[in-house]
């Protein structure tokens, strides 16, 4: 503690002669005895003391009787206290610093905008006309993070402080992932549970945990009920898109039941499970409509109106003749049946369109198609990065997204739509940061347009990953430093070197293929066809930034693996705040079903 | 010498990096009959890792370990290549892999890998952007860039039977082909390398024509196939599983307790 000693000066005062002569000087009196010197000490006093409960300043005085100068606790003869006001607003000093500093207002007004949001919570079921979600495959939190900072640092920011589109969305929280049977998820049963509100095993597409993955006959009694299907029977309107293969596990999981997320088609089936009846993923789409009636009495559906997505090859059959002109493979279809599926669906919906290609999607008046099939590619669509080099072209996600929004949106009663960016997955198995990051970004793209194509009042638009990857954003680089660049610490303008010498970048991968110098290749999968790699590489004339960089990985792994970890639920519109905390990720299921009543509305029209 | 690593830079690049002397030899039965270059079956025979007998002449080099190099063996593969149109598999009898290729309308090469012994498949990416280049490899087992940058030195027979002879020399390797234009294969290449004196050859062993193509390709079809791209996504699956742990290895050895 610090004191403040101040010492009085003792005066003498020599008294004036009177006006007569002077007198002789008289004997010299006795030296009188030394004077004490009077000592002050003034202590602070903090926050919360008894006698100053606001703080202040303690005043102690008294005489310094020993003489040495400090004022002793038995020297002092009288005590003060100067107490602070009490506070009653943030002005002035350092007070005002704070309040006036731009991380502080913005934050303050964050928490302002939340309150009169709170206040404005409509907790009444059923609120939500229209229900959109959005799942990146594999996008963990660091994915997002790390797009943020690439969206950002594109856009000539720093980076950090970007934020995404559903970065702005007013209510988050964390779902965990974790499989019935696997503490690391796959798509089928994390998407099953986000569909149908009922958590399940790995690898298996709308069943519950009662089914033996590859065990047709297990599937029986164990079907479940998807929030698109009850959206169907509720007479709304319905669309699936993904950047995957429109049977991948994810899409699949909105209409399709299947004991094994690879049943992609009837090759990729036992014959016993045929013989035993279970229809491939591919046939289940095409034949989504009659499935359905047939699993309701008296029911009557109008069927799926919008399937946009790559897979054509479980659509044909396994036959040069039906190759397309977009085909890849010297035979394109896959199907062992010789049925041409795409020619069933045009068939049964003679006023939909069936496209393969931009021209085509180009070509789709929103405002008058009743109903469409997009297959833009032989497998997946490509990737965001490389989507123009597609010999006939692909439209992109966010496209793809809001001419969906524009055909559903005819119908008056709304719709469900799910979107998936599938290949976010598939950058992160490949290790490529770039292929991942860039397709995240336009991820984020799409879900502006459906913002901005609907009514927060009436539409709820949920945005959510599947699960994690073991992608990682490390080290201590500076601000604003190349997301995909080399670590450049605060300060320095050179990359920091490891303990072996050599420089490392921010982002990198637990296990997987490991470090790949590409140039300006923007196929992450490329890098299949190269050797793994997993011992440190001299990255110091390697430029990490560019497409065809794939990093570094710790475990060699011939694919990078997903990652254990929650992921993020970002929502907003009618019931978008039961969106937080931690939560089972079959939660998503539940909120979705609250705002838009799903269950009611099925039920009512089922009876 | 790393065999397997030499191989895969074989089979998907070029021979340019390997070191050979010349190897004249005549195989009669590898001559070509008919010109039937768009379908058939071409084995190869390829050497890696031997040393020319001259190379132990170079005693005066003090690093040179006259008895270590004798002793080293030089490893022998079998290269099956089949041609069949846009589609070309390039196969190894011993490791019972087959690499596939199919050029498309659109010059996008796409490859499939099929492990026999797993009666499975794995499909790449489409590649489109070394596509013209690759496939002249692909398709003769020459890369284009080489067989631009050598010197005809003669020729003999005429038609199907027609044979060139090309060499050249680098600051590091000497090559040398004998070339079958109307099949538009290398009846042999050999490499050599001018500081190792390590050479490695290809040498066509016999060719074949026929239904045999199509039965092989029918039979390679037949197998299921995964996209790599959704390997990482299928652990359950034991070969994808297997394929992502450990990757593919070309070495029978690392299959031989996996036969199925």
């Amino acid at each position: 503690m610090k004191t403040l000693k101040l010492l009085s000066l003792s005066i003498l005062v020599a008294l004036a002669g009177c006006d007569g002569d002077d007198g002789r000087d008289g004997t010299n009196g006795a030296d009188g005895a030394n004077g004490l010197n009077s000592l002050v000490v003034q202590t602070p006093l903090a926050v919360g003391n008894a006698n100053c409960l606001n703080g202040g300043v303690q005043i102690d005085s008294g005489l310094d009787d020993n003489g040495n100068n400090t004022l002793e606790s038995g020297e002092v003869d009288a005590t003060e206290f100067v107490c602070s006001p009490t506070i009653t607003n943030v002005t002035g000093g350092a007070a005002e610093v704070t309040s006036t500093n731009t991380w502080f207002s913005q934050a303050k007004r964050r928490v302002e905008i939340a309150q009169s949001r709170a206040e404005a919570i409509e907790i009444a079921k059923g609120q939500a006309k229209n229900v959109i979600l959005f799942v990146g495959d594999g996008l963990g939190i660091s994915t997002i993070t790390a797009a943020r900072i690439m969206a950002g640092q594109q856009a000539g920011l720093d980076g950090e402080e970007y934020e995404l589109s559903f970065d702005k969305f007013p209510y988050s929280g964390f779902a965990k992932t974790y499989n019935v049977d696997a503490q690391t998820p796959d798509s089928a049963g994390t998407m099953t549970a986000m569909m149908s509100g009922v958590k399940t095993d790995v690898g298996v597409i709308g069943v519950a945990e009662g089914v033996s993955r590859g065990d047709c006959s297990s599937v029986s009694s164990q079907e479940l009920v998807t929030a698109l299907e009850m959206a169907e029977i509720a007479g709304k309107s319905t669309g699936v898109i993904s950047t995957a293969r429109i049977t991948h596990a994810t899409p699949a999981a909105t209409y399709a039941k299947s004991a094994d997320r690879n049943w992609e088609d009837v090759s990729d089936m036992p014959a016993e499970a045929v013989a035993a009846g279970c229809q491939d993923i591919a046939a289940q789409l095409v034949n989504f409509e009659t499935n359905l009636e047939a699993r309701f009495a008296g029911l009557d559906v109008d069927g799926i109106e919008v399937m946009f997505g790559g897979g054509r090859r479980h659509f044909l059959p396994k036959d040069a003749a039906f190759n397309t002109a977009d085909a890849v493979s010297s035979v394109e279809g896959d199907r062992t049946d010789g049925r041409d599926l795409t020619a069933e669906w045009q068939a049964k919906y003679t006023a939909g369109q069936y496209v393969i290609d931009q021209a085509g999607f180009d070509a789709i008046n929103p405002a008058t198609t009743e109903r469409v099939l997009g297959l833009f590619n032989e497998s997946h669509m490509r990737y965001e990065a490389n989507r123009n080099e597609d010999a006939l072209g692909e439209p992109s996600l966010t496209q793809m997204t809001a001419k969906a929004i524009d055909m559903l949106a005819n119908n008056d009663d709304g719709f469900f739509l799910m979107v998936e960016s599938g290949r976010i997955d598939h950058g992160h198995h490949a290790g490529s940061a770039y292929n991942a990051l860039t397709d995240t970004i336009e991820f984020a793209k799409a879900v502006d347009a459906a913002v901005k194509a609907t009514n927060p009042e009436d539409t709820l638009i949920i945005v959510t990953a599947d699960h994690s990857h073991v992608f990682t954003i490390a080290g201590y680089p500076k601000r604003g430093n190349p997301i995909l660049g080399k670590v450049v610490s605060v300060g320095s303008e050179e990359p920091s070197l490891a303990a072996d010498g050599l420089p490392y970048t921010t982002v990198g991968y637990t296990n997987g293929r490991g470090f790949k110098n590409l140039g300006n290749e923007t196929n992450a999968d490329v890098a299949y066809g190269m050797d793994i790699v997993n011992d440190r590489q001299d990255l110091t004339t390697v430029s990490t930034e560019s497409s065809g960089f794939h990093q570094e990985a710790l475990i060699p792994l011939s694919s990078e693996t997903h990652a254990g970890e929650d992921v993020g639920v970002y929502a907003m519109g009618p019931g978008a705040h039961l969106v937080t905390g931690t939560n089972e990720q079959s939660l998503i299921f539940h909120v979705m079903n609250h705002a838009a009543d799903f269950v009611n509305q099925a039920d009512s029209a089922l009876e | 010498m790393n065999i397997k690593k030499t191989v895969t830079l074989c089979l998907l690049v070029a021979s340019t990096q390997l070191a050979a002397f010349a190897h004249q030899q005549s195989i009669s039965n590898a001559s070509p009959k008919r010109c039937q270059a768009e379908q058939l079956i071409a084995h190869y025979e390829q050497t890696f890792g031997e040393h020319h007998e001259h190379a132990n002449i170079a005693t005066h080099n003090p690093n040179h370990n006259h008895n270590q190099a004798q002793q080293q063996k030089s490893t022998v593969q079998q290269l099956t290549l089949l041609r069949k149109g846009n589609r070309v598999a390039h196969y190894n009898p011993e490791q019972k892999v087959a690499n596939i290729w199919y050029l498309n309308r659109h010059k996008q090469q796409q490859l499939t890998r099929v492990f026999e012994r797993y009666q499975q498949g794995i499909e790449y990416q489409a590649d489109e952007l070394k596509a013209q280049q690759q496939w002249h490899y692909v398709r003769t087992l020459v890369d284009h860039a080489l067989l631009a940058s050598m010197s005809h030195q003669k020729a003999s027979g005429a038609g199907c039977q027609r044979l060139e002879h090309y060499t050249l020399a680098t600051a590091t390797h000497e090559f040398q082909l004998q070339w079958l234009p109307a099949l538009a294969l290398p009846q042999s290449l050999v490499v050599t390398d001018k500081q190792t004196h390590q050479t490695s050859r290809l040498q066509l062993v016999d060719i074949e024509y026929g239904d045999k193509v199509v039965e092989q390709f029918t039979v390679w079809d037949a197998l299921p196939t995964t996209d790599y791209a959704d390997v990482g996504d299928n652990e359950n699956n034991p070969f994808l599983a297997k394929m992502i742990n450990q990757g593919f290895s070309g070495s029978p050895n690392a299959h031989a307790h996996h036969h199925h």
